[in-house]
């Protein structure tokens, strides 16, 4: 039976039927509501106000008001009073903690907070942005102003910092005060309508001498161009490494080094500073040259951070390295070295395997587990052979290289150790070990240790690496239903790897019956953990080549929680094996799925999904996340990476 | 509260985490999974039993929700579009409740449009037929099937303030009760409606 099309009419009836019923309660609850809010709140607000006259603690009231968001600070707009300085602070702190709404998308505004999204978008919304920010103009500020204006007010506040920059006789001491909370704005991605701006301002700030020319005020100016990583004044930080101060010298210093430090998402928009670091890097070379100052040498090694692979810098790192003796220089450049890929970084590590200085070696070893360089090998052997107490460093620096002369070293320090923390870091360094003696030694360890967060790590370890032996005791993990249930889900997993007959048989009694090896103990909804366990099963299983357990996987993914449909991907992205559901994830309104689904396609098969991948990056609420400090998963690193892998598959003949 | 919550929630966004950022050992990383605070209110009117469900959501979660009300991916939100998400997302959560009076099954739907509010909450009303209750007190359960995928803390809102001439809704998980603070695997909430004679 065919379907019949929708007809205007039924089109209609179905509108007033489904959607027009909420669109009109919708109305009508929020004139109800917006009417009786305006009235709390200004109840609220002229109790806030007798409240912080009388000079009694606000607080409560602050809470209270928060209620009403920004609406809130507008209507105490009216009270603010510079002859009433303790009321004005209070009603600064109040703008500026409601204000804070600044930060979110406009949309979010716009559902939740419709006043702060009139305030801060609607053209007339700059009339109240005066009001808020009227203090500006007063002869003190409260000390609260400066945070409140840039939160609540930032056209005010830009013509305020525009006319500084004009000023023959600027106002320098409230300037220091405004520039911090500014910087420490933009530095958390808050800003969403104006970095052009605030940073033209500040540029335009670089050419007032009457600024420049105090110490104090170019200092705060330097930092606050760091903070808002203001590329179009670089030539001025650039002057500053000139400049007859050290104080001046180590913010420029500083300040360029922020400027210019890669952004995880700056090839995103195709906009790189890659221009602007040639164009520093001679000024950069000179200072580090012929500085002689301490604190100036001790902020050069974070800033040659920005020049992650240039030879120069990797030069004029060793160079200064050799040169100075001074312990915190040192110990930054070799920081520098284990996140950079300079050619000289082989070098620079050895000469703090040598160095004498406080803390100079425990950062060179860190940095051989970034760079395990061969030629760096014997040193840290030597160091491992002289080296009588348990030493955590070099333990990880020993197992980075994965050079079997470490083991009788790690072996004695792994016989004799009680601690849990210090096992574990012996048993990743074994793991890195390549041969029989270490893989010997891993299957002792997950063969009798009673620790369960040994056990769970060393099954991981025998998921990665292959360890002999190590098949009976993860056979009885997974059946074991006295164990930890994560222990029994990495084991179960684990087993995938293996092709041994008892791996397979235990993974088939599993498959007959999940429910009698994982139950749910009659309880109305099956716990997470459980289910998680029973998607391992058909996972491990296509570890093991079986690709029938497919449909299953489909099914249990389609009714798992978010964490078990990530589990499920990033088990997918770990085999990188294409599956169905990595395509249906990838429509996902759920930020931890989406991520899982990114890393599968990305590892699986980055060229069939390329185009969808692209077109996720481009979609504008991702885009917007991926700016805006809220990325802390790094979904857009993930993203790249993946269409970077695309179109390298696609590059191959 | 369902039990064993610490040794499977917690340890498999560890175990996701461990897998996610494999590549970048020791480095300090929040979940992926974002957590949702809740806010029950329960009480009957008219011979319904009403549920006020409150939900604070992180930014994150709340951008990823304008991703999925954003269709036609053109970036402007429209309030169709909007009403229809949180029209659709009602009925979800509806279904996700489990709700018992005396034993017996009720079935909550969504009764009224969603009302955001300035502290970024998303408040729901749910109602189910009750029926006629005599005086005494009736024992019920409410699990929240939305909290296993989304976990957070909860509280009650207005527990049970109708004063003792009226039939009210008394809680008896209270918000503070140490499987609710140890982030179980689901909220399973128990409570009394009290009939008076």
């Amino acid at each position: 039976m065919s379907r019949r099309p929708p007809t205007p009419s039924f089109a209609l009836r179905r509108f007033f039927a489904n959607v027009a019923p909420w669109c009109v309660a919708v109305t009508a609850s929020a004139a109800f509501s917006a009417a009786r809010a305006a009235v709390a709140e200004r109840q609220i607000l002229e109790q806030f106000v007798a409240e912080a006259d009388a000079g009694r603690p606000v607080f409560q009231l602050m809470d209270a008001a928060g209620d009403y968001g920004v609406a809130a600070a507008m209507a105490g707009a009216e009270f603010l009073d510079e002859q009433k300085p303790a009321r004005s602070q209070a009603l600064y702190e109040l703008i500026s903690l409601t204000a804070n709404c600044r930060r979110r998308h406009a949309d979010i505004l716009r559902l939740y907070q419709p006043a702060a999204f009139h305030l801060f978008y609607a053209p007339d919304g700059v009339a109240t942005q005066r009001q808020l920010a009227k203090g500006l103009e007063w002869k003190n500020w409260p000390a609260a102003l400066p945070e409140a204006v840039v939160r609540a007010a930032p056209i005010p506040t830009l013509e305020w910092l525009r006319k500084q920059a004009q000023s023959q006789a600027p106002e320098r001491e409230k300037l220091r005060m405004l520039l911090p909370p500014l910087g420490w704005w933009l530095r958390a991605y808050n800003e969403r309508q104006s970095v052009a701006d605030f940073q033209a301002a500040l540029g335009a700030m670089t050419a007032n001498a009457a600024l420049t020319g105090d110490e104090p005020t170019c200092l705060a100016l330097l930092h606050a161009l760091a903070d808002t990583r203001a590329v179009q004044s670089l030539d001025f930080v650039l002057q500053q490494f000139r400049a007859a101060t050290p104080e001046r010298r180590a913010a420029a210093v500083e300040s360029a080094g922020q400027i210019l430090y890669p952004e995880p998402f700056e090839d995103t928009h195709g906009n790189t500073l890659d221009a602007a670091r040639i164009h520093a890097l001679p000024e950069f070379l000179r200072l580090t040259r012929e500085e002689t100052d301490a604190t100036v040498l001790a902020k050069a090694g974070p800033a040659a951070e920005s020049w992650m692979e240039e030879p120069q810098i990797g030069q004029a790192m060793l160079a200064l390295f050799t040169r100075v003796s001074d312990a915190l220089t040192q110990r930054n450049i070799l920081f520098a070295v284990a996140k950079t890929r300079w050619p000289q970084r082989g070098q620079i590590i050895q000469r703090g395997l040598e160095a004498t200085g406080n803390g100079v070696l425990g950062v060179a070893l860190e940095a051989i587990a970034a760079h395990p360089l061969p030629e760096l090998a014997p040193a840290t052997l030597a160091l491992l052979e002289a080296q009588k107490e348990i030493q955590p460093s070099l333990i990880d620096a020993a197992g980075a290289l994965g050079d079997p002369h470490a083991l009788p070293t790690l072996l004695r320090w792994l016989s004799r150790e009680k601690n849990m923390a210090l096992q574990l870091k012996l048993a990743l360094a074994l793991e890195k070990i390549p041969g029989a003696e270490s893989s010997r030694a891993l299957a002792d360890l997950l063969n009798n240790s009673a620790d369960p967060m040994i056990v769970e790590q060393l099954c991981r370890m025998a998921s990665r690496r292959e360890i002999q032996g190590a098949t009976p005791t993860l056979v009885s993990l997974a059946e074991d239903l006295t164990a930890p249930l994560p222990i029994r889900c990495q084991a179960v997993w684990t087993l995938g790897r293996y092709q041994e007959p008892a791996a397979r048989e235990c993974l088939a009694r599993l498959t007959r019956d999940p429910e009698k090896y994982f139950p749910a103990a009659g309880n109305a909804l099956v716990p997470e953990g459980v289910e998680q366990a029973r998607i391992y099963i058909p996972l491990a299983r296509w570890r093991q080549g079986d690709t029938s357990t497919g449909a299953e996987i489909t099914t249990r993914f389609a009714s798992g929680t978010p964490s078990t449909q990530l589990v499920c991907l990033l088990a997918f992205a770990e085999l990188r094996c294409d599956h169905p559901v990595i395509s249906t994830a990838l429509n996902s309104g759920d930020f931890a799925v989406l991520l899982g689904s990114v890393r599968a396609a990305g590892a699986a098969a980055p060229a069939k999904y390329s185009a969808r991948l692209r077109a996720l990056r481009a979609s504008p609420v991702i885009s917007v996340l991926s700016v805006s400090g809220l990325d802390t998963s790094r979904l857009s690193a993930a993203l790249e990476t993946s269409i970077h892998a695309g179109e390298q598959e696609s590059a191959k003949p | 509260m369902s039990a064993s919550f610490l040794s499977s929630k917690w340890t498999a966004l560890f175990f996701a985490g461990g897998l996610l950022f494999s590549g970048a050992p020791g480095q300090a990383h929040e979940s992926p999974v974002d957590h949702v605070e809740r806010e029950f209110d329960l009480s009957v009117r008219d011979g319904q039993l009403v549920l006020t469900y409150r939900l604070r959501y992180a930014d994150r979660a709340l951008l990823m929700q304008i991703h999925q009300m954003d269709v036609n991916a053109d970036g402007k939100l429209t309030d169709e579009e909007a009403t229809a998400f949180f029209a659709a997302q009602a009925t979800r959560l509806a279904d996700l409740f489990t709700i018992q009076v005396e034993g017996k099954p009720l079935h909550f739907k969504p009764a009224g449009p969603m009302r955001p509010d300035a502290r970024l909450g998303q408040t729901y009303e749910f109602s189910a037929p009750v029926g006629s209750l005599a005086a005494g007190r009736h024992p019920g359960l409410l699990i929240d099937g939305y909290s296993r995928m989304y976990p957070g803390s909860f509280r009650w809102r207005r527990p049970g303030d109708e004063g003792p001439a009226k039939t009210r809704v008394e809680p008896l998980t209270p918000s503070d009760s140490p499987r609710a603070v140890l982030h179980p695997e689901w909220l399973e909430l128990h409570f009394e409606i009290i009939v008076p004679n």
